[in-house]
């Protein structure tokens, strides 16, 4: 408090800049730039080779480009205050039904369009369930993820004998998969620069548009949003649609990448993508906090995180651990960044 | 679009406004479930004569034995206002490989017990130490709690075998009137409870801190001791439901257990435990584990296999906790 009003009363001079700067230091853009650089050093002083190399940087950036595109549409249901926590699931369900019927031989593109159709109804029935009947958003969305997978292995029984495959559809889009894989300068993917651009307008979108002041409003307030006229059903219904349409997408994506539709893919997406959420200044609790490029900026520290775990051959089980002990770490942290108490 | 979907919602809000009316006399529930129940008893029976058999029974039962217990614990942290309790598939893993492996080191079984249930006492602990001294989101503390136990667990092992042989496996064989013997302890447990709550002073306290935090802290009752009370509690009564598991499973694996959370939310959902706190019909609760563990039997009777049961129980969840809020919303008047 006492920084802020020093901060607005002296305006004039460039003995403020330090000021300033310390302001920024201290507020949740400077605690995320703090944890990715601590992440990167981390990185750097403990496997210094490999984190440099040209190699590890493409291995990061393809690492995260998909996921990154999940959580940047998920962010939105979390500012809207509407966790949605099925997206794991999602991605598995429309790579499974984006498989499914390519390999029988629809045409991709009218399949990745049914596969997307069908995640963004799902994703409506979560709203239905939540905005409509007020169900808690966390128990809703984990009905939907464990019911998900369970139907995505009945789709997967449905659409493919014994014989061909038990895990999920295994079909090769050499279209699909030269776009995922199309690497710009040799290190950096193409897909990764369209999650950045997507980034980019939504970071507009929610900073510099009115639409985006709303959607930050009602997060923030449902009550008084609603009661200063803005659509809050609507509007979180819409976000929770769109967490599912990333969500669709990135399994199609994914399907071009692997070149087949595991059922297990995705297992835990979101909680890894929450963290890296919660890092980035978005909030579990409370709606209306954060922006895209915090998103961004936590899902490198995630990556960079992970690919350290990978670098150092430290056991894949062990990341599970490592991303649940950040969790509660990064809530905590959250937690008393926004003076957030269970009383 | 919109329009449809509001004139669903007032079909089924006018069929909610009977059911709201008939639940704020604290009988709907029950109602409820002795109707659905007794309608997937009767549609299966009209589906299949043979379900009506002796195995439908014995599978049944032993499901109730380890989910009666289970619901137990989590309506214990449902009505104390912890939201919901998402670690619980590692209190149960944890007390069912702490007795599987001390039963093969030959431990006695006093001990075995005694220990497997403190484990789960532990996890509560842990739950505790988030959530109370924390003082975090219990719903997200818990699931990151339950992640975290999960990814150790399964760190530390893959599977144990128990033979045949052993006191533990003996006694989950053991029938007494053609109900599994463990099932007996399940019932007085379910019993007990409803009348700790219902009849005792801390059962009253535990129910204030859940449903009126505020005005029950303001009366002088500690939340922190109450809260922290429900949550060990808890855990030790589901790392009951972990001795009972290994009972049943000669050879445990690492995913045992995984697959009990769906129904137990579910369940104390449908039973009227309100997921904001404070309120909860115990004996409800016995039905709502009977319906549940009578559901993956029936589609099976049906021919849909185990993944349709997953599919069906988690559209179950989301319907269950619908309907609560829905009738919150009615009766707050919003």
């Amino acid at each position: 408090m006492k920084k802020n009003l020093m901060k607005t009363e002296d305006i004039s001079g460039s003995q403020n800049i330090f000021l300033k700067l310390k302001n920024d230091l201290s507020g949740s853009g400077g605690t995320i730039l703090i944890c990715l650089l601590s992440t990167f050093l981390l990185s750097a002083i403990i496997a210094p080779a490999i984190t440099f190399s040209r190699f590890n940087f493409l291995l990061v950036m393809s690492y995260l480009a998909i996921p990154l595109i999940v959580g940047i549409f998920a962010s939105f249901s979390l500012l809207v205050g509407v966790p949605d926590l099925s997206i794991g699931a999602m991605v598995a369900l429309s790579a499974c039904i984006f498989g499914c019927l390519t390999y029988k031989g629809m045409n991709p593109w009218i399949s990745a369009i049914i596969a997307v159709v069908i995640c963004i109804g799902f994703g409506a029935l979560n709203g239905v369930a939540i905005i409509f009947f007020g169900a808690n958003p966390i128990a809703v969305t984990l009905g939907m993820l464990i019911g998900l997978r369970g139907l995505i292995r009945i789709i997967g029984g449905y659409f493919l004998k014994p014989t061909e495959g038990n895990d999920g559809a295994v079909v090769w889009i050499p279209g699909l998969n030269n776009f995922t894989e199309k690497v710009l300068f040799d290190f950096i993917p193409v897909v990764f620069i369209i999650g950045v651009a997507v980034m980019l307008v939504a970071q507009f979108y929610v900073t510099k548009t009115g639409m985006g002041r709303h959607v930050r409003a009602i997060g923030g307030d449902a009550l008084a949003s609603r009661r200063a006229g803005l659509h809050v059903e609507r509007t979180k219904f819409v976000a929770l649609m769109l967490s599912a349409f990333g969500a669709s997408i990135a399994g199609i994506l994914f399907v071009g990448k692997l070149g087949a539709a595991p059922a297990a893919l995705g297992t835990n997406m979101e909680f890894t993508v929450y963290a890296a959420l919660m890092i980035g200044g978005y909030s579990i609790t409370k709606g209306g906090v954060g922006n895209p490029s915090g998103a961004i900026a936590g899902i490198l520290c995630i990556a960079f995180f992970s690919n350290l775990i990978d670098n150092k051959g430290i056991d894949v089980r062990a990341t599970d651990i490592f991303v649940g002990v950040l969790l509660l770490t990064v809530m905590w942290l959250d937690a008393r960044r926004t003076k957030y108490n269970f009383e | 679009m919109k329009s449809k979907i509001f004139n669903s919602i007032d079909g089924a809000s006018r069929l909610s406004s009977l059911l709201t009316k008939a639940g704020s006399r604290g009988e709907g529930n029950v109602l409820i479930l002795i109707a659905i129940w007794s309608l997937l008893i009767i549609v299966s029976v009209l589906h299949r004569r043979d379900f009506l058999s002796n195995t439908t029974f014995a599978a049944v039962t032993y499901n109730m034995c380890i989910l009666g217990v289970l619901v137990i614990a989590q309506a214990l942290v449902v009505i104390s206002g912890g939201v919901l309790d998402l670690s619980l598939p590692v209190s149960i893993l944890l007390s069912a490989y702490l007795a599987a492996t001390l039963t093969n080191m030959g431990l006695p079984a006093i001990l075995v017990i005694f220990i497997s249930i403190l484990s789960g006492g532990f996890v509560g602990l842990c739950n505790v130490f988030f959530i109370v001294k924390l003082k975090l989101n219990p719903l997200i503390a818990t699931l990151a709690v339950g992640f975290v136990g999960s990814g150790i667990l399964t760190l530390v092992f893959q599977r144990v075998l128990l033979s045949y042989d052993s006191w533990i496996i003996k006694l989950g064989l053991i029938r007494f009137f053609e109900f599994p013997l463990t099932w007996y302890p399940m019932a007085l447990l379910t019993v007990l409870t409803f009348c700790i709550f219902k009849y005792t002073r801390i059962g009253r306290r535990i129910t204030a801190v859940g449903g009126n935090p505020v005005a029950a802290k303001i009366s002088g009752i500690s939340l922190r001791k109450y809260r922290s009370l429900a949550f060990i509690v808890s855990g030790m009564v589901s790392a009951i439901a972990g001795v009972v598991l290994t009972s049943f499973t000669p050879e445990l694996r690492n995913t045992s257990g995984a697959t009990q959370l769906l129904p137990v939310i579910t369940a104390v959902v449908l039973s009227g435990f309100s997921l904001a706190g404070g309120s909860g019909n115990f004996l409800a609760l016995f039905l709502a584990v009977g319906f549940l563990s009578t559901l993956p039997t029936a589609l099976v009777f049906f021919g849909l296999g185990s993944f349709w049961v997953a599919f069906i129980q988690g559209m179950l969840l989301i319907f269950a906790v619908s309907a609560d809020s829905y009738k919150l919303i009615k009766l707050k008047g919003r």
